[in-house]
């Protein structure tokens, strides 16, 4: 009977299994079934989404490890999950891509794409050429979430879209001596922090929008006499410690995004840096996690809102990136505006605001590597269609309109009556959390679709080395020239300018050897050529020729040209080594 | 209506007791790491009274560092707090050496020296002698070197190989000195005047180099230069975050990442009634002017300009005027205080920062001085407005440094080691058959030569530094409740008055405190019985701006119909805490 049950649902699960000829998900709809399902419309909390990435581990053991490199203030691990095919060599052996998420407790998203980014590779490897490529030569350091602590509160207890962004560490923020003693309160206890307002009919600085009493309209500013009938009385909380002020000493109160070490200054110049750089632990073990990585060749730092993808400088005061990095950056950067619409490619300090000590800036200025920090969702994502702007309404009322049409007005607290304990009969009302700087349910996954496939062009374009020619020349009595072409294939070099310029991490190394019947092989001289058509024009290096030092490596989609002088004859192994590309060698024979 | 005013701390003309009282601290003596551990462990376990070990943290080398704590007593909320920082340079362990004289003679003197129990009564210090103890301990090790870097490696020379080239011992002579050898591309020549110093060639004086000059070692990586990468980088007084120089060939990987640096920052950080730090090194804020802006220097891209804050820079000056009277060092600061300790004292956490270097071959010798032991650099004229940069060859493993010197210095330096008897500090040049560069001669300044003065010097440094540092009890802020009364005006209401005071020199804050905001403000709080309101004023205020000997006054009217009683409660950090009562009827 047991067997002939299993036989039925056997027969009753084929018709499905047959179904998926093509395998993989590579974002095409027909005939494909992923192994892990996860569900794209919904967000989720510290657990859930560490749950989600453990579930992804199991079915892919050999691509996919989890390291704890720690842990947060309140002690939940700090999770990277590590991705690569480890059949195909460890991962420090290969040029790596950090993605992390969520360093801002409230900016949830970010974890869903990194979450997405492990799913659509693992999914779809052994699939397709371009992810095994991601997959066995490549590997990921993915950090699902940085501060999981605030994510799990912002989650957990009421708050609104911009709350809980800080770390978890009680601080003094009033110096009143007492520690997170003022934080917004729920005061009606439905679970969102929203705001208040209170009638006071001549002496308010607002009016109800007629057309929406929802909304309020300010009063305008003239000598007619005109007074509004409302007040704002800002975020839904009281005065707990009595100083006379409402909400200024909540929960932390800080930035781990203001931690790292270039271009840090302390609180009085750039707020929320804390008292010295990577101070927290979240911070510190992230920067000794990667101080120890220096096959990093690319990083991204996933956060909310306002559609960007940004470089640094993050302070004016850096000067601008070298030029031979910029392009790098502006290409990646113009590919992710294509990419993904409604976002703008931007630099920090000029067209954001000025950030000392940001992550991804570090990741660039202190670690050498080509770096984005990506701000998940924009406004208008809400109506994308630009040919009807003269229809769509705009700010608050755009808001209002997209939550009453296409969310059945979920998203917004309706105003009503509360006796507070200062202001007296007040009204609290407004948007929930998950509205403005998160998308929608039914935009999620397009969001975590682009931005995740926007990672994988700035991970393809890490530096893959070839020997792409060698060439032995007779120079006569006894002395051969050796030429090798070493070639970087893809857009970032293999020695940024920066970490040439600022000695980061080591120097490439060009080296010769005579093997097996060459192993006599003498090494005369040797250098870089800088000019194709002349030879002689030749940066001869001082000492140890078989063995050439770089500090530029080979550029974004460049050569380099590597001329020996050899006595002798027989096999030689010409080989380039560098911290960001797997190593090349080739085999020549010398005659 | 009686009024009930706390204790105001006026301690009288401390300085001139200091002068005359101030106990005799034992002479100073070197000692490595165990012994130095064991006698400050004796300190704290013969003196429960008044010493305590407290735990700083552990080198990268996983040696203690202690703090000894002195008070009477376990220390008052607030009571400010001195600390005293020696040794964080490598080559400084004389220093540390001075520091536990200080500790030894507060153990000793809280017995029965009044000066002593009085500056404990109001004051706590804490005395951490040793910041750097991997480094110091090469002091006491064989050969004799100058170990400032005891960080991570770093590949100096850029050849993919870490640390293959230190500093050695060539010759064996049980010193790591310097090395000269003719070369045509040498930019150095022999000084005419005196050839065993070095000389930079000036072509413009129509000088050709023939000298290459390096610190002692071989070149075992064989690129022609010889120990240019050591094993040890990251030097801990650069590690610290104000103007940390990033990439730095000596600054760490980051701030805070040597184990030393962390623990005394977050030792900082715990201990907040810490109002200021002396520090006994190589830099300098107290013989010479340190580099001052005006309080209100506009940012240059939103980065604030360096340097101390006028205001601040003024009350500095009083106590370098005092130490300057009552020590006479003349001492000038070597090197940059970038990623220093002390300017992240000052800078990002708003405290005073008296830093103070000890000894250093003095420059302008009075050529008369007979040749004596006793003449150290306190006897020499003012630095004056010199340039306060380290010009002199001397051991830190990178040999740009040798690009610095100002050869006629170094010529001071030899008469003054001439006249005073101190052959010691200085090696012969002799003819050496370096295994890789060939004919060399190895001599040069000793390792610590410069920072540790002639022996017979010694107690009379430890005591002159003593009777500064025991006057310093005085100047820190301090407030108290100078008046606190209270009136019915009519039968429901009471006005309250109430005036605090700071009797010290220094401010409630620097001027570097107040915008940094890393101390906690003074917070003074209206306690009012059940039934009694505030009409007007504030339940709680908090104060930064509140200069030395300067008073503030607040009101406040009560709504209360019954006879009650009022208080007024201040706390602070750092400069201490009181309340009073004031009963009304």
């Amino acid at each position: 009977m047991l067997q002939l049950t299993l036989t039925l649902a056997l027969l009753l699960q084929t018709p499905v299994a047959t179904k998926a000829t093509d395998g993989g998900f590579p974002g095409l709809p027909a005939n494909h079934t992923p192994k892990v399902e996860i569900a794209w419309n919904r967000l989720y909390d510290t657990d859930q989404l560490y749950a989600l990435f453990d579930k992804l581990e199991a079915q892919y053991p050999t691509l996919l490890k989890k390291q704890v490199i720690g842990h947060s203030t309140e002690s939940r691990e700090l999770r990277v999950y590590i991705l690569t095919n480890t059949k195909k060599g460890a991962d420090t052996e290969k040029p790596a891509m950090w993605i992390d998420a969520n360093v801002h407790g409230n900016e949830v998203q970010g974890s869903e794409a990194v979450l997405y980014t492990a799913w659509y590779l693992l999914e779809n490897y052994g699939h397709n050429p371009r992810v095994d490529e991601l997959v066995d030569q490549r590997a990921f350091y993915l950090m699902p979430s940085v501060n999981p602590d605030s994510r799990a509160a912002w989650f957990r207890d009421a708050n609104n879209a911009s709350s809980s962004r800080t770390g978890r560490q009680p601080m003094d923020d009033d110096g009143d001596g007492l520690f997170d003693e003022d934080p917004s309160d729920d005061l009606d206890g439905d679970g969102h922090i929203v705001q208040l307002r209170k009638y006071t009919p001549g002496e308010g600085t607002l009016r109800l929008d007629p057309d929406d009493p929802r909304l309020m309209i300010p009063v305008p500013q003239n000598d007619k006499g005109i007074k509004g009938d409302w007040t704002m009385l800002g975020q839904e909380g009281f005065d707990n410690d009595g100083d006379g002020r409402a909400n200024e000493d909540g929960v932390g109160g800080y930035d781990m995004n203001r931690s790292d070490p270039s271009m840090w200054m302390p609180e009085h110049v750039q707020g929320g840096a804390g008292p010295y750089p990577l101070y927290w632990p979240e911070t510190r073990a992230i920067a000794e996690f990667l101080l120890t990585k220096p096959n990093l060749a690319a990083l991204q730092s996933f956060h909310n809102s306002g559609g960007m993808i940004l470089r640094g400088p993050g302070a004016e005061a850096f000067g601008e990136y070298a030029r031979e990095d910029l392009r790098v950056f502006d290409e990646l950067g113009r590919d992710g505006e294509r990419m993904l619409p409604f976002y703008r490619y931007m630099i920090i300090w000029k067209d954001l605001y000025s950030v000392f000590g940001g992550f991804a800036t570090w990741g660039y200025e202190g670690l050498g590597v080509i770096s984005f920090t990506n701000e998940l969702w924009n406004d208008a994502q809400q109506y994308p269609d630009s040919s009807k702007e003269s229809i769509v309404p705009t700010g608050r009322k755009g808001d209002h309109f997209f939550d009453d049409a296409l969310l059945m007005g979920a998203g917004f607290v309706d105003w009503h009556q509360y006796e507070h304990p200062l202001y007296g009969a007040v009204e609290i009302g407004g948007f929930k959390k998950d509205v403005g700087r998160v998308p929608p349910t039914f935009l999620i996954e397009e969001m975590v679709h682009r931005n995740a496939l926007f990672c994988l062009k700035h991970a393809e374009a890490m530096p893959i080395v070839r020997i792409a020619k060698t060439e032995v020349t007779d120079l006569g009595g006894g002395v051969r020239a050796v030429d090798v072409v070493f070639e970087n294939l893809r857009a970032i070099p293999t020695r940024t300018a920066r970490a040439a310029g600022s000695k980061i991490g080591k120097p490439d190394l060009f080296t010769i050897e005579g093997t097996g019947a060459g192993a006599g092989l003498e090494v005369l001289a040797g250098g870089m050529r800088t000019d194709r058509f002349r030879p002689e024009v030749i940066e001869l290096a001082d000492r140890e020729p078989a063995r050439l030092v770089s500090e530029r490596g080979i550029g974004g989609r460049s050569e380099v040209r590597v001329r020996w002088f050899v006595r002798g004859t027989g096999q030689a192994t010409v080989s380039w080594q560098g911290e960001k590309a797997l190593a090349a060698q080739a085999t020549i024979e010398i005659r | 209506m009686a009024a009930f005013l706390s204790v105001c701390c006026a301690l009288a003309s401390v300085l001139a007791i200091a002068a005359q009282d101030a106990p005799t601290p034992p002479a100073p003596e070197l000692l490595d790491h165990a012994a130095l551990s064991a006698r400050m462990g004796a300190i704290a376990g013969a003196h429960p009274e008044c010493a305590a070990l407290v735990p700083v943290g552990f080198s990268r080398a996983r040696r203690r560092i202690d703090a000894l704590r002195f008070s009477a007593g376990e220390p008052a909320v607030a009571q400010p707090a001195i600390l005293v920082v020696a040794n964080i340079d490598g080559p400084q362990a004389f220093s540390s050496a001075v520091a536990l004289t200080h500790a030894q003679a507060l153990a000793d003197g809280f017995a029965n020296d009044k000066l002593v129990q009085d500056f404990l009564a109001k004051t706590t210090v804490y005395i951490v002698p040793r910041a750097n103890p991997d480094a110091a301990e090469a002091r006491f090790a064989m050969p004799r070197f100058e170990l400032e870097a005891t960080g991570t490696g770093v590949d100096n020379d850029r050849d993919r190989r870490d640390g293959e080239d230190p500093p050695s011992d060539v010759d064996g002579d049980g010193v790591v000195a310097w090395m000269r050898w003719k070369d045509p591309e040498g930019q150095w020549i022999l000084d005419p005047k005196d050839p065993r110093a070095m000389l930079k060639a000036d072509p413009k004086k129509g000088q050709r180099g023939e000298y290459m000059l390096a610190l002692e070692g071989r070149d075992l990586d064989r690129d022609e230069t010889p120990s240019e990468d050591g094993t040890n980088d990251a030097i801990l007084n650069q590690n610290f975050p104000q103007d940390w120089q990033e990439h730095g060939a000596a600054a760490g990987r980051f701030p805070m990442d040597e184990p030393e640096a962390r623990a005394l920052a977050e030792f900082m950080l715990q201990h907040k009634e810490i109002a200021m730090v002396v520090t006994y090194g190589a830099l300098d804020t107290l013989v010479e002017k340190p580099k001052s802006v005006a309080d209100g220097a506009a940012a240059q891209k939103r980065i604030p300009a360096a340097g101390w804050l006028e205001s601040d820079a003024a009350l500095l000056a009083e106590l370098s005027k005092r130490y300057g009277e009552l020590t006479t060092n003349k001492t000038k600061g070597r090197g940059s205080d970038s990623g220093s300790f002390q300017a992240w004292v000052y800078q990002h956490r708003g405290l005073w920062s008296l830093a103070i270097p000890l000894f250093d071959i003095p420059t302008e010798a009075k050529k008369k001085e007979p040749a004596s032991g006793d003449k150290t650099a306190e006897d020499n004229p003012a630095g004056g407005d010199a340039a306060k940069q380290d010009d002199a060859p001397k051991a830190r493993g990178k040999s740009e440094k040798k690009d610095e010197a100002k050869p006629s210095e170094d010529l001071a330096r030899l008469e003054w080691i001439d006249a005073s008897n101190e052959a010691a500090r200085f090696v012969p040049w002799k003819s050496f058959a370096h295994p890789e560069l060939g004919a060399v001669e190895i001599g040069g300044f000793a390792p610590f030569a410069r920072t540790e003065p002639p022996t017979a010097d010694w107690p009379k440094i430890a005591k002159r530094e003593l009777d500064f540092l025991l006057t310093l009890g005085a100047d820190l802020p301090r407030v108290s409740i100078e008046e606190f009364s209270a009136k019915r005006l009519s039968p429901g209401l009471i006005e309250v008055n109430a005036a605090i005071y700071n009797g010290a020199l220094l401010p409630l804050a620097s001027k570097s405190g107040q915008r940094t905001e890393s101390s906690r403000p003074l917070k003074c709080v209206l306690v009012l019985p059940e039934g009694a309101s505030i009409a007007s004023g504030a339940k709680q205020t908090l104060i930064r701006d509140l200069g030395g000997k300067s008073r503030r006054e607040m009101h406040w009217l009560v709504v209360c119909d019954q006879p009650t009683q009022i208080g007024l409660k201040l706390d602070s950090d750092n400069a201490g805490a009181a309340t009073a009562m004031v009963e009304v009827k």
